[in-house]
């Protein structure tokens, strides 16, 4: 890559987050209004709407929920979806491809119709909505993503590497182990994070399967917007987002961020 | 180097044995997905193709016949063909922007530091972290009459005007929150090139554009395929951007089941149109899957 | 009404059972002392969970488990769990009231246990004695009062005046799923002299706001409506009385008028749902919800019209609510007719007023 070019992409790139963050910017903005309503752009400047927050124990509790739904079907989805990639990515029968299609159905299935179907099947057979059947039903929506991403770093792998550790006597398992987890780690860890988001921000599925046990934090923030809109619901959201950098910012400052998504830094 | 990327590709086509792995162990690592796959989506999903197969009336609820009526209204009322046509219009154009969008930043991201790789991928996800409603209200104030676009559009002294409620608001805001996916999927699929490849093309006198064209954009295809993937069956069941920020004007499948399902709990109806989708759907992907495969085999053989 | 039952149900709980572990056994255990409700979000859940279900429990020892949800994802639980009910008290809109009536879903209220019923206003009761209203409110007209003030508007005082053609592109409405909006449609047929057996001419009526440049926007969602209304990115719109006065008591450029032909009549519902599994304690928490006590928190909460007579509210909340008087002026809407119709009436209102 010229300097030339790579000047260019840096400056495109940058013009491309900040066309990301420009509805965060304006909910984030929104949550510090003095206000008692949300307006852009913000009048005064107050915290008073993530105090607010803090008071509302109903809120909290969805965070907790949604943390744990997070956290468990992330772990879950990626793990399986790691198997199945394993499975899948190299197959090039008919019949692989077809199963590969099929896994990523759930993408393009509305979240409104899986949970019409789930809370036919739940309630139809007794299954109780908890937390539990919450996390399995965001595994099946995250798992198509866990799917793509790790297939990508296994298509990815030069298989003389687990070839030599082959031939130099490395059981399957050892070269599983030393050779190939650490080959599709920036694909385990891309699906990691984006199992966690979109589990974290799952409304349509869950809306259906949420239970007094188990509201999460997108159900609950429809159900208060469908009665009010104050600016409540703009610090709730923009609290993921401090999170966020937060959590970025420890990273970096401790194992870096490249070493997490082995990522190599080289130039084309 | 260039040769064993050859062999390698070859080999991923052949059909013995992949991975030094046998046939029980593909079954054994299938098989826990399979399960969860199978009792959280496909008996949810068995469950309304026998709701799709029912009438509903209003007054009496699912009624017990068997018909093939909602199927039939669904594929020959015009209404529903052009809904069709503007979800598939939809998911095309969004995949294809976010593609455009999408692919300079993931060559950035790919040469980029670690620190500035962070950044890039914290501010790019960004969207994805604030609730997909409240999101799309803040594309409500940017897009919409006297908005921020509209604001420096007139400050410039261009025709100003708000742009919601079109195909174009509907793109910007799929594009917004799909570009994570893409940039990730296709900077993974970089990061599995060789640098010993592209350096050994331009050694070999290769002008930037010719590696750029001949090594590291094919390398990069199944990246690009996933990501592609993701997006377009993604876009085609999306709800909450198309309905906020589309408005009336652009109705697609998702705003009809909503209403179906929800509103008026005409639940046979919106699965059947579901139904339909993710046939329509699961149709491209297969194709798609069959497509790269033997493209593969070009980018091999030529 | 068909239901899903292809399956070896004792089979397929033994698996589901070893499958969820000891998650299933939990739901196994339900104590006997407790009652389900399923409600609403936002400032109406803050009000049950703090003044309203205290009070409850406090004086009958019932524990009361409150599923949030909307008038619509709570009914299709409602209607998903129909043979084997987990909810025991439905807080419907007044279409779903209707609806679920229709399709056999609610319990008769027991005059016995929800003595309450005698202090209810006429107009709150249900003429079949199946459930009872939980609150009114008008659907009007809102306005955001800094644009129409710049404008040099003046306040709207009919339903003629959205025609206003100072209002180019300023006139929003809720797109056909929103209630209001299916109100609205029947409003407008009456005010063009039609009955709600054929609403066409309301149709057309609208078509001709459509037509004449002012009605351009539809919001999918009420908090959508809110945004746009308090931005100042559209001036006037048709919504419920209490998310408008919502909004103008938290400092918002906000008013709601009732149009002098009359606002909707617009209430929801507390039903009983058939085979609920705790049928006592259900008559009995919906007897507390329509005392006076629980009257006053929740009309507060929701800026509506409490529906039992003996209620105390704050003259505050008494200029907001409509009034008796207002209550007899208002556009009755005849949900029998409503429910029947409605797929047929989306479908004309997609293809005549939002689609094209």
């Amino acid at each position: 890559m010229t300097p030339r070019i790579r000047r260019l992409l840096g400056l495109f790139t940058a013009l491309v987050c900040l066309f990301s963050v420009a509805p965060v910017v304006v909910i984030v903005l929104e949550s510090f209004t003095a206000t008692q309503y949300v307006v852009f752009p913000p009048r005064g400047l107050s915290l008073q709407w993530y105090v607010e927050f803090l008071r509302r124990p109903e809120f909290v509790n969805s965070a907790i929920v949604s943390l744990v739904v997070a956290l468990c079907s992330c772990l879950i989805a990626t793990t399986l979806g790691t198997m199945i990639a394993l499975a899948l990515a190299r197959q090039s029968s008919a019949s692989g491809r077809i199963l590969q299609s099929i896994f990523m159905a759930p993408l393009s299935l509305p979240g409104i119709i899986l949970g019409l179907g789930l809370l036919q099947l739940f309630a139809g057979w007794g299954i109780p909505r908890n937390v539990a059947t919450m996390i399995f039903t965001h595994v099946v929506i995250t798992l198509p993503f866990a799917i793509r991403f790790v297939s990508i770093a296994v298509l990815g792998i030069d298989r003389d590497a687990e070839r030599a550790a082959q031939s130099l006597g490395a059981d399957p398992w050892m070269t599983f182990r030393k050779i190939t987890v650490p080959l599709i780690r920036p694909g385990i860890i891309a699906s990691l994070v984006f199992a966690f988001i979109l589990s974290f921000d799952e409304l349509a599925a869950s809306l259906f399967i949420s239970s007094p046990a188990a509201t999460n934090l997108p159900v609950r923030i429809f159900v208060y917007i469908e009665q009010n809109y104050d600016p409540l619901i703009t610090s709730v959201s923009s609290i993921l987002v401090f999170a966020a950098i937060v959590v970025l910012i420890v990273i970096e400052r401790t194992i870096g961020m490249g070493r997490l998504f082995g990522l190599r830094t080289r130039s084309v | 180097m260039l040769m064993s990327t050859h062999t390698d590709t070859t080999d991923v086509a052949g059909p013995k044995r992949r991975f030094g792995l046998r046939i029980p162990t593909t079954l054994l690592l299938l098989l826990p997905g399979l399960a969860v796959f199978s009792l959280f989506f496909v008996l949810p999903l068995a469950i309304l193709a026998v709701n799709s197969f029912h009438g509903y009336s209003r007054l009496s609820g699912i009624s017990p016949d068997f018909t093939i009526e909602n199927y039939v209204l669904a594929l020959s009322d015009r209404y529903y063909i052009i809904i069709l046509t503007k979800t598939f219009s939809l998911a095309l154009s969004s995949a294809f922007f976010t593609f455009l969008v999408g692919y300079p930043v993931a060559l950035y991201f790919y040469s980029a530091s670690e620190r500035q790789q962070g950044w890039i991928i914290l501010l790019i996800l960004s969207p994805l972290l604030v609730s997909v409603i409240v999101r799309t209200f803040g594309w409500l104030v940017i897009l919409g009459p006297n908005g921020l676009v509209d604001v420096v559009f007139k400050a410039f002294g261009l025709e100003g005007g708000s742009i919601l409620y079109s195909q174009t608001a509907v793109v910007i805001g799929l594009v917004n929150v799909f570009l994570p996916f893409f940039v990730l999927s296709v900077a993974t699929s970089l990061n599995a090139i060789d640098p010993a490849v592209p350096l050994a093309a331009s050694s070999l006198g290769a002008s930037p554009l010719r590696v750029f064209a001949s090594v590291v954009f094919p390398l990069s295809m199944p990246g690009i395929a996933s990501g592609l993937l993701i997006i377009f069956s993604l876009s085609s069941s999306s709800f909450v951007t198309p309905a906020l920020l589309g408005g009336s004007k652009f109705r697609v499948l998702s705003t009809e089941i909503y209403q179906d399902a929800l509103v008026l709990q005409n639940w046979p109806f919106a699965a059947s149109l579901a139904i339909i989708l993710i046939f329509i759907v699961l149709a491209v992907l297969v194709a798609q899957n069959t497509f790269v495969q033997h493209s593969r085999y070009r980018v091999v053989f030529h | 009404m068909y239901t899903f039952t292809g399956f070896n149900r004792r089979r397929v709980l033994v698996y589901a059972t070893s499958l969820a572990g000891a998650l299933a056994l939990s739901g196994a255990c339900q104590a006997a002392d407790q009652v389900v409700l399923a409600g609403y979000g936002g400032s109406i859940e803050n009000a049950m969970q703090e003044k309203v279900i205290p009070a409850f429990e406090k004086k009958t020892g019932i524990k009361v488990s409150y599923v949030v949800g909307t008038a619509l994802s709570n009914y299709s639980k409602v209607v998903a769990a129909r043979n084997s009910p987990e909810v025991d008290v439905y807080w419907s809109n007044g279409l779903t009231h209707v609806a679920g009536k229709q399709q056999n879903l609610y319990e008769k209220l027991d005059p016995g246990i929800v003595t309450n019923l005698s202090d209810v206003y006429d107009s709150a009761k249900d003429p079949d004695g199946i459930g009872v209203a939980s609150y009114v409110l008008a659907t009007g007209i809102e306005y955001n009062t800094k644009a129409y003030a710049d404008a040099g508007i003046a306040a709207p005082k009919s339903w003629n005046d959205l025609w206003n053609p100072k209002l180019k592109g300023k006139v929003a409405l809720y797109t056909f799923n929103v209630a209001y909006s299916q109100d609205l449609l029947v409003i407008m047929t009456q005010l063009a002299g039609g009955t709600a057996k054929d609403v066409q001419p309301g149709l057309d009526k609208l078509k001709s706001l459509k037509a004449s440049g002012n009605l351009t926007t539809f919001s999918s969602t009420p908090a959508e409506l809110d945004n746009i209304m308090v931005q100042g990115q559209s001036w006037v719109t048709v919504n419920g009385s209490a998310r408008a006065f919502i909004l103008k008591n938290q400092g918002a450029p906000i008013d709601f008028v009732f149009p002098k032909e009359g606002a909707g009549f617009f209430t929801n519902y507390f039903d009983v749902v058939k085979g609920a599994p705790h049928p006592k304690a259900a008559q009995a928490l919906v007897d507390f919800l329509i005392s006076p006590e629980a009257q006053a928190a929740i009309a507060e909460s929701t800026v509506t019209a409490p529906i039992n007579k003996k209620t105390k509210i704050s003259d505050k909340l008494a200029a907001e609510v409509p009034n008796g008087d207002e209550i007899a002026h208002m556009i009755q809407i005849d949900r029998g007719i409503m429910n029947a119709n409605l797929d047929k009436w989306a479908s004309l209102w997609n293809r005549q007023i939002e689609g094209n």
